[in-house]
């Protein structure tokens, strides 16, 4: 218990509260105090996103120099610039396409492996840790781990092709491959966290709907889409719009297994933000293309939860 | 609607220690039949797996004629009411009801009006389109009733379904179930730890402790002949009072009263007793000298319910109660002498916690007859 006398400097003194609400600016003092509480994070996002997001937006309009400084004010020209580039269009065509693989297919494996992984049998624990592993393994990691296994002569997975007696694949080498390659690896690497969170949001359903179900007569199938899947839309919801963000913002896979290639066919739009801006020192361009990336997500993520979320049950 | 008959039940977690055992009861068709007990007793196992929601690990359930306990709870033709009403949060009340008729593949139609007519009976008509999260608790735990009888399946299981609701509603819920089951002639199997549920609700009540069960019977044989100390202080309110005594020359003694003098012809073997006294057996005497059985108690806290007053006292080091109809004007800390007829006393052997001999029946109107009752 709190034996402290209540003071008035404390805020909070007994029937001190009508008075207060009478005055003109009854909130000020409180308002400081919240300031200051949100100063914090106020200061680390201003420092880490406000002040570069809206230094890209002013640098998009600029042509610049090797460091990056601004020295030729060039309006839309940068935007103008990009939307004729063929290089641009393509790896525009690149995202596209990768995410929509990615996407779908990464969602739908992770709820696969949740299911069976929320089944009460003996040993499951072993699973659920080895499905959610590969969350602790940094992309870099895994991004090797597979550049061995798409290696062209001895990469674990011609292996395999040889040893059933089909013809290998480059893997990484055929521009066709290539992106469903770097889209595999995605899939694989993104799986921990959805498993992870799926997993959450079908331990969090209420186990005596299932009873219910089965006592009145309800199969596997019957519980799956009328009680499992309706009850897992706030979940599905949240992991098909970070799953749509983190694939847009792809980088580091692409950097490691195919540096854009073959013919640019893995050049994706933030792999061609950094090939633009630190490799061909044009920040101006690079910075109107991440305009557009940022663009293009926020219209995704709109769509998302002005569709999307129609068919969300949120209890 | 359908018997239900449970054979030498046995259930167990670990392998060793039983959470039940030997558990025999038989459930007429059409009866309401609770299962009683403190928390931990075994109750809603034993619901669950007549329901068939846990394995059982030793004994027979028998659902109608036909042998249950291995089959698949959507096999046992029995429908279900859980404690937090397990309703679908994503589907309207009226989806909510139809449910097993929807998987069970009603045709539209009767599915429709089965609904309804549910719905009519339980006053649910005007929120068939409402999600769950937008009724109140009591209206909540009505569709899930509705769902359960909806089905039509011969046998309800009902899981603590009031608990979660205020008292006073509560009350209103109990006379509205027993109602239904009246009208439909259920069979209904009803877990509570509560013992006025039991009381009011049941046809037959099983007190169940510690996994074995302490006494099947009515709710007036339960409250006058428990069968040991356990039925005995678990049903009434307040309880009976339980005391040891010793039967010393035609003399019952308890620590705190005084003697209590056992009538001509009624010497019992026992020495060591569990003396059981009802809190509207302990009497106040007004002449303490003449009248045989008397004591002074100090009274510790004193409850005026308007009708009656509910007195604490120590005796035998326990808290002991008494209950006089009618509005005492008694303080704590009064003095004040009481008597007990040995004939309201209820012993119980030491040893064994056996019933040796029954209180009487604590009221007049157990004396009276149902036909002069209906003149």
């Amino acid at each position: 218990m709190n034996s402290a006398p209540l003071t008035k400097e404390s805020g909070y003194e007994v029937g001190d509260l009508p008075e207060h609400s009478e005055k003109a600016f009854p909130l000020r003092k409180d308002f400081w105090q919240a300031m200051l509480y949100l100063l914090p994070s106020f200061v680390l996002f201003s420092v880490f996103v406000f002040y570069p997001m809206f230094r890209t937006i002013y640098l998009s309009f600029f042509l610049t120099d090797y460091d990056g400084m601004p020295s030729v004010f060039v309006g839309l020209e940068n935007y103008a610039y990009i939307f004729t580039s063929d290089e641009f269009l393509k790896s525009l065509r690149a995202t596209i396409l990768f995410v929509l693989i990615t996407v779908p297919a990464g969602v739908i494996l992770a709820l696969f492996l949740a299911l069976i992984a929320n089944e009460k049998l003996k040993g499951i624990g072993f699973f659920r840790t080895i499905f959610s592993s590969n969350m602790g393994m940094s992309v870099a990691a895994s991004s090797v781990i597979w550049l061995f296994l798409f290696h062209p002569s001895l990469g674990a997975l011609n292996q395999m092709l040889s040893t059933l007696g089909l013809s290998q694949v480059e893997w990484l080498l055929d521009p066709t491959w290539a992106i469903i390659s770097v889209s595999v690896t995605t899939i694989w690497m993104n799986t921990g966290f959805a498993f992870l969170i799926i997993l959450g949001g079908l331990q969090n359903i209420d186990e005596h709907l299932y009873e219910n179900a089965g006592i009145q007569g309800a199969g596997y199938w019957y519980q799956l889409r009328r009680i499992t899947l309706p009850m897992l839309s706030p979940t599905m919801f949240f992991i098909v719009t970070v799953s749509l963000i983190n694939a847009f913002q792809t980088f580091g896979q692409v950097d490691i297994l195919t540096q854009g290639g073959p013919a640019e066919s893995t050049n994706l739009i933030v792999y061609s933000i950094y090939r633009e801006a630190f490799v061909n020192y044009q920040f101006g361009t690079a910075s109107a293309q991440a305009v557009i990336l940022f663009g293009c997500i926020l219209i995704v993520t709109i769509l998302q939860f002005k569709f999307g979320e129609k068919k969300v049950h949120y209890q | 609607m359908k018997q239900v008959k449970l054979d030498g039940l046995y259930k167990t977690y670990d392998g060793t220690t039983p959470v039940l055992s030997n558990v025999n009861a038989t459930i007429e068709a059409g009866e309401f039949f609770v299962l009683v007990g403190p928390s931990g007793c075994g109750k809603s196992t034993l619901l669950r797996m007549i329901a068939g929601l846990e394995e059982t690990n030793g004994g027979a359930i028998t659902i109608g004629n036909k042998r249950a306990d291995q089959l698949m709870p959507s096999e046992r033709d029995l429908s279900m009411v859980f404690q937090n009403y397990a309703l679908y949060p994503h589907l309207t009340v009226f989806d909510n009801i139809v449910f097993g008729l929807h998987v069970k593949k009603v045709p539209k139609e009767e599915r429709k009006r089965r609904g309804r007519e549910t719905a009519e009976m339980l006053g649910l008509t005007d929120y068939l389109k409402r999600k769950p999260r937008q009724l109140s608790g009591g209206q909540r735990q009505r569709v899930a009733l509705a769902r359960a009888i909806v089905d039509e399946s011969p046998v309800c299981l009902m899981d603590e379904p009031l608990s979660n609701l205020d008292a006073k509603l509560r009350a209103h819920m109990r006379a509205e179930i027993k109602q239904i089951q009246r009208r439909l002639g259920l069979t209904i199997i009803y877990v509570t730890h509560d013992q006025v549920e039991a009381m009011t609700m049941g046809d037959r009540i099983m007190v169940l402790n510690k996994g074995v069960t302490q006494q099947i019977g009515t709710p007036l044989e339960i409250y006058n002949q428990p069968a040991n100390p356990f039925v005995a202080t678990f049903i009434g309110s307040p309880p009976m009072n339980i005391a040891e005594g010793e039967i010393k020359d035609h003399k019952l003694f308890i620590e705190g009263l005084g003697p209590i003098p056992l009538p001509n012809g009624g010497a019992i073997d026992q020495t060591h007793v569990y003396a059981g006294i009802r809190p509207e057996a302990v009497r106040f005497v007004h002449d303490p000298v003449r009248e045989k059985g008397s004591g002074l108690i100090e009274v510790k806290n004193v409850e005026v319910l308007g009708n009656e007053t509910v007195l604490m006292f120590t005796a035998a080091g326990r808290d002991w109660y008494a209950r006089w109809s009618g509005q005492w004007p008694v303080k704590p800390g009064d003095r004040i002498p009481v008597m007990i007829d040995y004939a309201d006393v209820a012993l119980f052997d030491k040893a064994s916690e056996k019933s040796i001999k029954h209180g009487q029946s604590p009221d007049v109107a157990a004396e009276i007859s149902r036909e002069e009752v209906l003149l």
